[in-house]
Parts: C-alpha cells; structure tokens; sequence
C-alpha cells in the first residue's frame, strides 16, 4: 500500500505540476495574441 | 527515421521561433534580450521550467537512481532546488535597488567596478559556455545510441538551429521556443513514467528493484544502501548536487534575464517557484525513482546490460516500452537539451553586449554587437562539443562545480550588504577556487575529494568575506558604495 502510494504520489504531482504550468503558459499566449 | 526525427524536430522549433519574430519584430537591444520586460506568469514559470530541464535532469537523475538507489533522484531534485530558494530573493533585490540592469554583469559592475565585473563575466560566459557545450554532447551522444546517426552531424544541426533563432529573436525567439520544448516535455513525461510503471508490472516491482539490488550480493550494482532514503553516499551527492547548481543558477545570465523580463516583482517569485520547484521538482525525483527502481531490477533480471551506468534510462524505455517509447523519449530529451542551449546562448548574447569593457566607453553595446557574440560563441561551443564526445558528463559536471561556485559568495553577499568591498570579493572567490582545486587534486580518497573540493569552494569565499567584513559591519564604518 505505501509503495502504490509513494509512486503513484509521485507520477501524480508530476502530471498536475506539468499541467499546471503549461496552464498557465498557454493562457499568457492566447492573452497576448488576443492583445494584439 | 532518426534523421527525419532530426530534421522534423529542428524544422519545428525553427517555425515557433521565426513565427514569435516576425509577429514582434526586435526593435533595439532591450527588446532583444529582456523582450521589453513585459513577460507574464504562465510563459516565465514554463520558460524557467524548461530551462532547467537539462539531458542530465532525465538522464542524470535515473543514473542518480540506479547509483545512490531509491534516494537517489530525492538528493538530485532537492539538491537543484536550492539554489532557485537563493536566486529569487538574490533577483528580486537586485530588481528593486538597480531597476535598470538587464543583467547580472552590470549590477556587478556598479556594485563592485569594472575589475570584478570583468571576473564575474567571464564566470558568466564560462558557465554559459559549459552549459550549452553539454547539452550539444548530450543531444549528440542521445541521437547517436538511439538512431545511430552521427554524433558529429547532430552537434551541427543542433548548434545552427539554437543560434539561428537566438542570434534573430534573442529572449523573445527563446521563449516561445521553451514554450513548446516545455509542452512536449510535459506531454511526454507524463506519458513515459507511467508507461514505465505499468509495463514493469506496478509500484511494488519498482521499488522492488532497489530491495533486490540491496539485498542480492549476485546484482551488478550491488550496494547494501541501495534501499535506504538516508543512505550516506546518498547524502553527500545531494550535498554537492547544491553546490554545483548553485554556481549554474547565480552565475548564468539567462536565470537573470528571465527574472529581469517578469512583468512585475509577484511574477518573478511566483513564475520562478511554480517553474523552478513546483513542476521542475518531480521529474529527477520520478526519473530517479521509476527509471532507476526499473533499471534496477532489469539488469538483476539480465534483461537489460548496462555498458555505463548513464545508460539506464535509454535501456529502460527500449526493453519495456520498444520504439515507440524510445522515440518519445528521444523527442522529449532532445527537448530539454534544446531549451536548456537556447536559455545559455540567449543568456550570453545579453552578458556580453551590456558589459562596459573600459572606464571611457559611455555605452555598452549595439543590437548587432549582441548578434555577433552569440554566432561566435555558438560555433566555439559546437566545436568544443564536437570534440568532447568522450568525456565524462560527471567529470565535467563535478569540474564545472568547483570552479563556479567559488564566485557565488561575493554575489550574493555584495547584493545585500554594502560592507563587501571589491578587493575582499575577489580575495575571496580566488581563495574558494584555489582551496577547491586542491582538495579535489591533492586529496588522495577519490570517493571523497570531489566532495570536499566543491564543499570548499562555495564556502571558503563566505568564510573570507565574513572574517574581512564582518568587523567592519560591526563597527559601522560602510563599504566601497
């Protein structure tokens, strides 16, 4: 149980902090494309 | 299919960038390497991402992870974390008390004069140049076991696609760049680690691979603290991991001109967090873990052979996810090497043009002045690289940490006192470099020496600069400002 919970921990704040940030980046881009 | 994966690649790249130039055109030098400080949040905290993202991030780290056992890609994360925890309140001063700079050579140069900024530039290019030259190895040496293309022809390529897009658009072609190297990484890694777990058989026939090796006399990599998370070896690499980030993050000028582009303060500290710690943070940690637990118990099976221990994560994606899943590592760590050069280049194009070379020059540099650097310095790193396929990537990396960490005390001490002079910072840095360099030769234990040298050389300087001034400070008699 604690190493399903420990890998998979793992790959989960891998995915949500990539998806996050690229979020985040392509929000900034359609704003700037938007802006012009 | 390599070649046309090549090809295709650096065709891609080369779009984003000339698109990203032709929609904003570069006006002046400030356009060019600080794109008008106007950048926002979503595309710092991606390009800082990116640019962090080394080859050595992802294969570096699933090494860290086969070596050190399952600590291993823990000590490679947390230990290049560090560094970004000293650089945003180092940036963010450097922002309010000298607004103007664009880069870290001139707030040297008004905090210290034009003797040591001419030193701290050259650690700049040094650091730059080291950078950049291991990202073209690393993409070379990638294509090369994966494709069997010619080391020599991918440095090339490589080198001519990264410096035509910076040598043109500067920051601007390098971020949207990072933008899309960013992106791929992101999909890609999110696809591979899982795949890994999966196909292994599940997290207990990951973990399991660090236990066996632990436990297993028999295993080629054999080491009884293969399995614990405070193993010594372990430890000390996270130790130095700290110190040979710390010089790669204060001294290159691609960190600063990222930091200087940010819209605002609040961008800059959260764009650096999110980038640099939150989404950068676990991917050694997975790689290390994943890769290196998998890497584990395939070369206990024999069904992988590692030649080098840094081939684990190539072995690793072809005997569990086949072409496919080389293919979409190939792609994602080609990438990373990409963003990572283009930030180095970039980062030089600005040290360069905005540094004052003599007391008389009342400017610092011109637009094409800035463009020349950046050619020049490209075609030297691709002919180093061109040469150096057979070094070691860890000699290299452990070399580059001693040499530059030894210069990032007088930094960061000259950003928030006034009591350091310019005679004491550079006391200093040569004192931390010529201990460094010692304990790394003279020292007869190679499984240590290494260590101490880096140790020494990043806190020999703090250890002059507080002996010098720190009297001084009490006593309130001020520095050389």
């Amino acid at each position: 149980m604690s190493e399903t919970l420990l890998v998979w921990g793992v790959v989960g704040w891998l995915v949500a902090g990539l998806v996050a940030v690229l979020y985040l980046a392509l929000k900034d881009v359609l704003d700037f494309w938007r802006s012009d | 299919m390599g070649y046309l994966l090549l090809v295709t690649l650096c065709a891609t790249i080369l779009l984003v960038a000339y698109s990203s130039a032709r929609r904003k055109p570069v006006g002046d030098l400030d356009s060019l390497i600080v794109a008008d400080r106007r950048v926002g949040l979503g595309l710092i905290s991606a390009s800082v991402a990116a640019s962090w993202i080394w080859t050595t991030t992802i294969l570096g780290a699933s090494e860290a992870g086969l070596t050190f056992g399952i600590s291993g890609g823990f000590h490679y994360a947390w230990g290049a974390v560090v560094p970004f925890l000293v650089f945003v309140p180092v940036a963010l001063r450097i922002r309010r008390r000298f607004g103007g700079v664009a880069t870290f050579g001139e707030f040297i140069q008004k905090r210290y004069g034009l003797a040591v900024q001419r030193v701290f530039v050259a650690f700049g290019v040094g650091v730059a140049f080291y950078v950049y030259t291991e990202q073209l190895i690393g993409a070379g040496i990638l294509f090369k076991v994966s494709f069997g293309i010619p080391y020599e022809l991918v440095v090339v390529v490589t080198a001519l696609t990264v410096v035509s897009y910076v040598t043109i658009g500067g920051l601007r072609s390098s971020l949207a760049t990072d933008l899309l190297q960013f992106l791929v990484v992101a999909v890609a890694a999110s696809v591979v680690i899982p795949w890994v777990v999966v196909a292994i058989g599940g997290p207990q026939r990951v973990l399991e691979g660090f236990s066996v090796a632990a436990a297993s006399p028999s295993h080629p990599q054999h080491d009884p603290a293969l399995d614990s998370w405070v193993s010594r070896s372990g430890i000390r690499y996270g130790l130095t991991a700290v110190v040979v980030a710390l010089g790669q993050v204060l001294l290159d000028q691609g960190y600063y001109q990222r930091a200087i582009a940010a819209a605002s303060s609040k961008t800059l500290r959260k764009g650096y967090l999110l980038g640099g710690v939150v989404a950068w943070f676990p991917i050694p940690l997975a790689f290390g873990l994943v890769v290196g637990g998998a890497g584990l118990g395939l070369s206990g099976d024999e069904q992988i052979d590692l030649g080098t221990t840094s081939d684990v994560a190539p072995e690793v994606m072809g005997a569990l996810l086949g072409a496919p899943g080389v293919l979409l590592f190939t792609v994602m760590t080609f990438m990373a090497a990409s963003s990572t050069a283009d930030t180095s280049l970039a980062g030089v194009q600005a040290l360069l043009a905005k540094s004052k070379w003599s007391r008389s020059s009342s400017r610092s540099g011109s637009l094409s002045g800035a463009r020349f650097a950046s050619v020049i310095f490209g075609g030297l790193g691709a002919a180093v690289a061109l040469l150096a396929e057979d070094v070691s990537l860890l000699f290299y990396d452990i070399f580059s940490g001693i040499i530059f960490a030894a210069p990032v005390a007088a930094l960061v001490c000259g950003v928030f006192s006034t009591s350091v002079k310019a005679r004491t910072a550079l006391v200093a840095t040569f004192s931390g470099l010529a201990v460094g360099l010692f304990l790394w030769f003279f020292v007869q234990n190679e499984d240590v020496n290494w260590f101490y040298g880096n140790l020494a050389s990043l806190l020999v300087p703090f250890l002059v600069i507080g002996i010098v001034s720190v009297p001084s400070w009490v006593a309130g008699s001020g520095g050389d400002e």
